[in-house]
């Protein structure tokens, strides 16, 4: 996993998004595959996931002094930041040296979409004729790291698909769309969290 | 009187003919009978709390009641039926694996929910370590398969069943893309049922979630390769969106691959939470949001486990989760309310179908439980029915209803159904018709964009009354030789340009004539608290004023077409409920799932 360099890059596409953010308050640059689909996302700007949050102490908080929490659940607090000039650069500078800080996107062109944002992880789904020692070869051979290794059953020999670690943020979606791009494997996607809920 | 008494004949006719011919795929869908089928109730377990589940017999002595609105499961436990050697896994957010009254196969249970320490991943206690962790899974497992006649707690539908627990967190927001939980919730090679009392958060988004890609091949692989490739059984909740949240606006329940419940109340009517939708495949006993009044139960949602001691719903000093009134049992809530309610309980069933014919297929299941369903809230000229809660029949000749599906399930029939069953069907079929570079204007609606309904269920009446819709456009795609004589499912994508789905009707019109509703104008609402483009302040729950764009990508699943013919033509209807923006329907395409005409084959 080339975590420095993916910072480095999302650091310079924020820096852009935030930018433009300040005069177009959503932001569709940004784009992830989901199969063979290319789909279009939203950045909200006013958002950030702030991850495994702990009890004594907050990155977000630390950081942005002003940002409050709108929705906090086990697993993630997302906040509010409002929208001041230093603001945009802290919360690009948190970006780009937190671990388990994301974005927070909407699914498609427009602020209207689903909530997603990004805990970590790209979902690679590899040939079917790869089996999990290629699997390794190929992560080995491009800096990634395995997290989770599954063999879904079926009518082929193997379907494998792996969780390739990366940080929480724009490194997911910068290491999926990356590996999904080198026409290595079948397709890649970042893990996404989503507001999903008991009925 | 009289011709209640017809019915309840017609409808015995019905059954012992199919008995007689052997073959019970021509069994007629069960109609209304104001009553349960009580000639076979003669199973009642001892379990203590039996007498207040009322979704497993409802006398109809609680106030307001109607005797006979239930799954009619005591019959099914009459022939036999318990659900024995059969595995239903629980994905929610953890089951209380200690529970007195839950028989929960540990060694197959899963975290998946990582970082957590609720739910099954707290083994070396047993119990969640949260007030709340748990709770809802726990109350789901007990709805499908607490342990029954142990003269203990609640009776579950599918009483001699197993729990297995998959904790995906779904009840605090988590992730759900998870890849080991999507892996886990369709692949275990020991799954009969999946139950599925999750979704994206009932909060009004359109598009609130849109299923993804593996996701969908994991599905697949369930249906596929589960159950010696006799396929796992989702089962999935509805929502508890309301009248103006289809389910058809949640991605996962448009999928081929799931069963969609609705949930009814103890008079058979549709809880008023429940969303409804032409992906409904059929409707169980949610009940209503638990009111009380001096420590009484003024109405009534469902009784079930709950986390033991004072954890979970059911604590101290918690009205009106609380048992005081029968031995104050802190090991069971009498408040379970919603689709996730309604849902387990189909999931007991699905059990029942399962002990009683390993052989039947996922879809022998799905087309089982549609086949046998009861006509429930059949009194059309019944005081504030609403459209979406009309029957009409489809071209294959059954009963459908927006907000019931098929109707209620009627356990003791689709168990019987299933022991008897020959008419297996046969290999899938799958058709596509597509439609591009079409570019009709949609003309502009007339209603005001401010009188955009409200969340409240009679406000929303009175202004999708008043919807004055343009007029509609429509296209067609003619499919011919298309192998198929009985439909199963359809999906249906669209690629429409307007700025606000929310305004939009769209509906599918099958070659036999049946119409169904994917989209109809509606509200949207904020999921968090954010600020507009123009800097306006916006709480979650507020009314947004656009529900935004039609993804093209995304897929309204329907089922109401089911045995009917797929080749003819079919038709799709746009129309605009609101003045200001205009759009265009582009394109959209099919995709037909069926089967040849069943032959009926030997056991």
């Amino acid at each position: 996993m080339n975590m420095f360099s993916s910072g480095v890059i999302t650091s310079l596409a924020l820096l852009v998004a935030f930018t433009c953010s300040l005069q177009t308050r959503a932001d569709t640059m940004y784009y992830y595959y989901d199969g063979d689909q290319k789909i279009p996302l939203t950045r909200e700007p006013g958002l950030l996931a702030e991850f495994d949050p702990k009890d004594d102490y907050s990155d977000v908080v630390s950081a942005l002094p002003d940002a409050k929490p709108v929705l906090v659940t086990q697993h993630v607090i997302i906040y509010a930041v409002p929208q001041t000039a230093q603001n945009l650069k802290s919360m690009t500078r948190l970006l780009d040296r937190s671990f388990n800080v994301s974005p927070v996107y909407h699914d498609g062109d427009s602020l209207s979409g689903p909530v997603l944002a990004l805990p970590g992880g790209a979902i690679v789904d590899f040939k079917d004729e790869w089996d999990s020692s290629q699997v390794r070869q190929w992560a080995a051979a491009n800096g990634y790291e395995i997290q989770e290794l599954v063999d879904l059953p079926g009518a082929q020999q193997h379907d494998l698909y792996a969780v390739i670690k990366t940080f929480a943020g724009q490194d997911s979606l910068e290491t999926s769309n990356r590996i999904h791009e080198s026409g290595a494997v079948v397709s890649a996607s970042p893990n996404w969290w989503e507001n999903n809920t008991g009925k | 009187m009289v011709k209640a008494k017809q019915v309840v004949l017609l409808a015995i006719c019905v059954t012992w003919l199919a008995d007689i011919y052997g073959d019970a795929s021509v069994q007629e869908q069960g109609v209304e009978t104001g009553m349960a089928q009580s000639a076979l109730n003669t199973a009642a377990p001892n379990d203590p709390l039996f007498n207040d589940q009322w979704h497993l017999k409802n006398t109809g002595e609680f106030s307001g009641s109607r005797k006979g609105e239930d799954l009619n499961v005591t019959g099914a436990w009459a022939m036999g039926y318990t659900g024995q050697g059969i595995n239903i896994v629980v994905v929610d957010d953890g089951v209380e694996y200690k529970h007195e009254d839950l028989a929960v196969d540990q060694a197959n249970s899963k975290d998946f929910s990582g970082k957590n320490p609720g739910g099954i991943d707290a083994k070396e206690t047993g119990k969640p370590k949260s007030d709340r962790d748990g709770a809802h899974g726990t109350a789901v497992a007990g709805l499908a398969a607490a342990k029954g006649n142990n003269k203990t707690g609640v009776t579950g539908v599918a009483y001699a069943a197993k729990t297995i627990s998959f904790n995906n967190s779904v009840k605090s927001d988590d992730i759900s893309t998870n890849l080991s939980a999507i892996a886990g919730i369709s692949q275990p090679q020991f799954a009969h049922v999946s139950n599925n009392s999750w979704g994206p958060a009932d909060d009004g988004q359109v598009h609130d979630e849109v299923a993804k890609n593996v996701w969908r091949i994991s599905m697949d692989r369930a249906v596929t390769e589960g159950r010696d490739k006799k396929g796992v059984v989702s089962v999935w909740a509805a929502g508890n969106g309301g009248y103006n949240f289809l389910a058809t606006y949640q991605g996962y329940n448009n999928d081929h691959n799931t069963l969609t419940i609705a949930a009814l109340n103890d008079k058979g009517i549709r809880s008023s939470y429940s969303s409804p939708g032409v992906n409904v495949l059929v409707s169980a006993f949610g009940g209503e949001a638990c009111k009380t009044k001096n420590g009484n139960l003024t109405q009534r949602a469902t009784t079930t486990t709950d986390i033991m001691a004072t954890l979970g719903y059911n604590s101290e000093n918690e009205d009106p989760d609380e048992y005081d009134s029968t031995g104050s049992s802190l090991n069971y809530t009498r408040c379970m309310d919603g689709t996730s309610a309604a849902t387990p309980q189909v999931s007991g069933v699905v059990a029942l179908m399962l002990e009683a014919n390993s052989k039947l297929g996922w879809r022998d299941v799905r087309r089982i439980l549609a086949t046998t369903a009861r006509k429930n809230d059949a009194d059309d000229s019944r005081k504030g029915r609403l459209e979406a809660e009309t029957w009409r029949k489809n071209a294959g000749g059954y009963w459908i209803n927006d907000s019931y599906g098929f109707g209620a399930v009627d356990a003791a029939k689709a168990v019987k159904t299933a022991k008897n069953y020959t008419g297996y069907l046969g290999k899938q079929i799958t058709v596509k018709g597509q439609r591009s570079g079409l570019g009709i204007g949609i003309p502009d609606g007339t209603a005001d964009t401010t009188d955009k309904p409200k969340k409240d269920k009679a406000v929303f009446n009175t202004t999708e009354a008043s919807a004055a819709y343009g007029e509609s456009v429509a296209d067609t795609i003619v499919i011919g030789n298309s192998g198929i004589d009985e439909l199963e499912y359809v999906e249906l994508k669209v690629g429409i340009k307007h700025n606000d789905i929310g305004e939009l009707k769209i509906t599918l019109t099958s070659p036999g004539g049946t119409t169904s509703t994917v989209a109809r104008r509606h509200p949207c609402y904020y999921s968090l608290d954010v600020k507009d483009a123009n800097g306006v302040e916006w709480k979650k729950g507020d009314k947004m004023k656009s529900c935004g764009g039609v993804n093209s990508n995304y897929i309204f699943g329907i089922v109401q077409f089911m045995d009917e013919k797929a080749d003819g033509a079919w038709v799709i209807e746009v129309a605009d409920g609101e003045k200001d923006t205009i759009g265009t329907l582009d394109s959209w395409n099919l995709t037909l799932y069926g089967h040849e005409k069943i032959q009926a084959q030997g056991n």
